[in-house]
């Protein structure tokens, strides 16, 4: 048994005296490609989702890498950077759910209608369209590599529902169409004026546990999936997929649904900007109203455009932010010379958030920068400043909404001061030579995520 | 005498660094002003709308002041002057500084209707998108940790008109802001990312 494979050295067992130069190079280089072999295996069997989705040479995941991924991540979940303050969230290409298609409830979209929604956009929504900036065979790969995130394109073949001759929008049409409306009763959500008046339900929660409002039918220029009688016609017959708004094939014939498309096209309201002065102070009393009438509603806009979740939400250290943790504050900052300091919970829990404030207080927090204990907090980083000029019965709308919010327990801890010199040194930095004023921000959470002080770390 | 002089240029001297110290603690005194002090330059920043001829835009406008100024945009797009508070004379002209330690270092923008340095190309219907989705007439999404219009984009369509109609109609501003750099030092390991809001803009 001394054959010249035999090691004879522990420690190296592919090196054997007996072999010559030529022989130890063919062996590394055998241990090379086994080895690479095994590793290949392991990241294989490690990502499957990943390695199913890189071919070689991909444009089109060169194109959705360059353009797609600060909305719908990486890896398709609709999970980038920009998506937790979107509403609607991106979609979930992983789901295969699609909401604008020209095929039955239930189905998956045609390559066409993919490209339709890449190159328009969803008005309405953040979606833009890319028509100018993604065309040809870069367009095809990104519809094809968008489909390779959900293994249902692999086993499934959409077929277009028919689409009948349209149907002229005469007024005949369009009184037919209202008759139709009035019949599938689109008056329970839409209203019976479409904006919403009258309506017995308007809002909802989509796949991603969102409140949405169901479409105001006087507004065409937001209709995500566009606004042309057949893109309406198209939205009655097949249904919003992963919404309230279901398909309405088997309760009206195709005359009626481009009857009832007319209809809608005809309940369009000129948009601000077609107005003259006297319409634009009408439309202005009616937000108004409208705003005093559901604070809720005007609330959850305001304060997602305020952005309060930008900060009151804490940073997950890879990507975006804690979801579970929305407006529970947590996020922490260093503000120049002052130390550290945590965004306040602004969910209504009693112990850690804002349950037992005030309506007062938190206008006083809000729009004077003065805490509920009567101390007093800068004029940065929370733009109290900004806030004061608040009308209101905006003030109004946000405290309504934040106080209906499902509460969070996540106990914030006290701001942190720097210690005496350290804080004299920023200081004499800051005023003395001009130092930059800096604010920085730190991913995540510096709260207790609930009231027995059990860490974030240890929570899915 | 000279005794006398020795301890009281001693004593004087140790007043002066005392003093010296003291005053750092407690310069700025943020809780003896009230807060109108910090909040009405700023409520008052934003130019009136009155000098707009056209009605219709002036109504438009109106809502445009009102949502600026509550929105904050400011905060950004007004980089602080040598005494580090907010220069208003350069009012939306942009030049702060965010830094992200993944995606580099922006500056915010000119946001002034100047032609070469703010948005003055720009159509309003093109700014009103830029609010909305993100996009930049050339294609590229802005970060949206830097400039919030993820945020933005929960505003009904005509209240960024209005926004983008008020900006429209400022004084334009020449003020050059650099443009995208790799850099992404905030400054501390630990942090994510970093904001400095003096102004990195060239005056012209």
């Amino acid at each position: 048994m001394h054959g010249p494979l035999m090691p004879t050295r522990a420690g190296s067992p592919y090196v054997n005296e007996y072999t010559t130069p030529m022989a130890r190079r063919f062996f590394s280089h055998l241990l090379f490609i086994t080895g690479f072999f095994f590793a290949t295996l392991l990241l294989s069997a490690s990502m499957p989702e990943r390695q199913m989705i890189s071919g070689g040479g991909d444009l089109g995941r060169t194109v959705y890498e360059q353009h797609c991924v600060s909305c719908h991540g990486v890896t398709g979940h609709g999970d980038g950077p920009a998506s937790m303050l979107l509403s609607p969230r991106p979609t979930n290409f992983i789901l295969g759910v699609y909401e604008f298609r020209s095929t039955p409830t239930g189905s998956l979209p045609t390559d066409h209608d993919l490209v339709r929604t890449i190159s328009n956009g969803l008005p309405g929504t953040a979606m833009p369209g890319w028509r100018k900036f993604i065309t040809g065979d870069s367009l095809a790969a990104l519809v094809a590599y968008v489909k390779r995130f959900s293994p249902r394109f692999a086993n499934e073949t959409p077929v277009p529902v028919h689409i009948a001759t349209a149907v002229p929008p005469s007024a005949i049409s369009i009184i037919a169409g209202r008759a139709v409306y009035e019949r599938l009763q689109c008056a329970a959500c839409h209203g019976t004026d479409g904006t919403g008046k009258n309506a017995v339900l308007m809002e909802f929660q989509n796949s991603a546990g969102q409140t949405m409002m169901s479409a105001d039918l006087t507004l065409p220029w937001t209709f995500h999936g566009g606004a042309t009688p057949e893109d309406i016609y198209l939205r009655c017959r097949t249904g919003l997929d992963g919404t309230s708004m279901s398909s309405f094939v088997g309760a009206a014939t195709e005359k009626e649904t481009w009857d009832l498309a007319n209809y809608v096209v005809s309940l369009r309201r000129k948009p601000l900007w077609e107005m003259n002065a006297a319409e634009i102070q009408a439309i202005s009393l009616q937000r108004d109203s409208a705003s005093v009438s559901n604070p809720t509603r005007w609330g959850r806009t305001l304060v997602a455009t305020l952005g309060c979740a930008d900060c009151h939400t804490s940073l997950d250290p890879k990507e975006g932010y804690f979801d579970w943790l929305n407006m529970a504050g947590g996020q922490k900052w260093s503000v120049g010379p002052w130390g550290f300091i945590y965004s306040a919970n602004l969910t209504p829990d009693r112990e850690t958030g804002l349950g037992d404030r005030t309506e007062a207080q938190l206008r006083q927090t809000l729009t004077r920068g003065i805490r509920h204990d009567g101390s007093r907090m800068l004029p940065f980083p929370m733009p109290w400043t900004a806030f004061a000029g608040l009308k209101d019965n905006d003030q109004h709308a946000i405290v309504v909404y934040l106080k209906s919010i499902p509460p969070v327990s996540n106990r914030i801890p006290q701001r942190e001061p720097f210690g005496f010199f350290s804080y004299l040194k920023a200081k004499f930095g800051l005023l003395i030579m001009h130092d930059s004023f800096a604010l920085r921000i730190y991913s995540g959470n510096a709260g207790a995520q609930d009231s027995t002080g059990r860490s974030m770390e240890n929570t899915p | 005498m000279r005794k006398l002089v020795k301890w009281g240029s001693l004593i004087v001297g140790l007043v002066i660094v005392v003093g010296f110290v003291l005053f750092l603690y407690v310069i700025p005194p943020f809780t003896l002003s009230s807060p109108e002090t910090f909040s009405a330059p700023e409520q008052s920043a934003a130019p009136a709308i009155d000098s707009i001829a056209d009605s219709a835009d002036r109504a438009i406008a109106e809502r445009g002041r009102y949502l600026v100024v509550v929105g904050g945009c400011t905060g950004c797009h007004t980089a602080s002057g040598p005494d580090g508070a907010p220069n208003w004379k350069r009012y939306l002209a942009g030049g702060g500084k965010f830094i992200d330690r993944e995606n580099g270092t922006v500056y915010a923008a000119n946001i002034t209707p100047d032609v070469e340095t703010g948005i003055g190309k720009l159509s309003r219907v093109e700014v009103m998108h830029m609010l909305k989705t993100g996009q930049k007439p050339d294609g590229t999404i802005l970060n949206p940790r830097a400039m919030p219009w993820p945020d933005f984009s929960n505003l009904p369509d005509e209240d960024l008109f209005a926004i983008a109609t008020y900006l429209h109609y400022l004084k334009p501003i020449r003020s050059r802001v650099p443009g995208f750099s790799a850099h992404s030092d905030v400054g501390d390991p630990a942090a994510k990312e970093a904001v400095d809001l003096s102004d990195f803009s060239a005056h012209e």
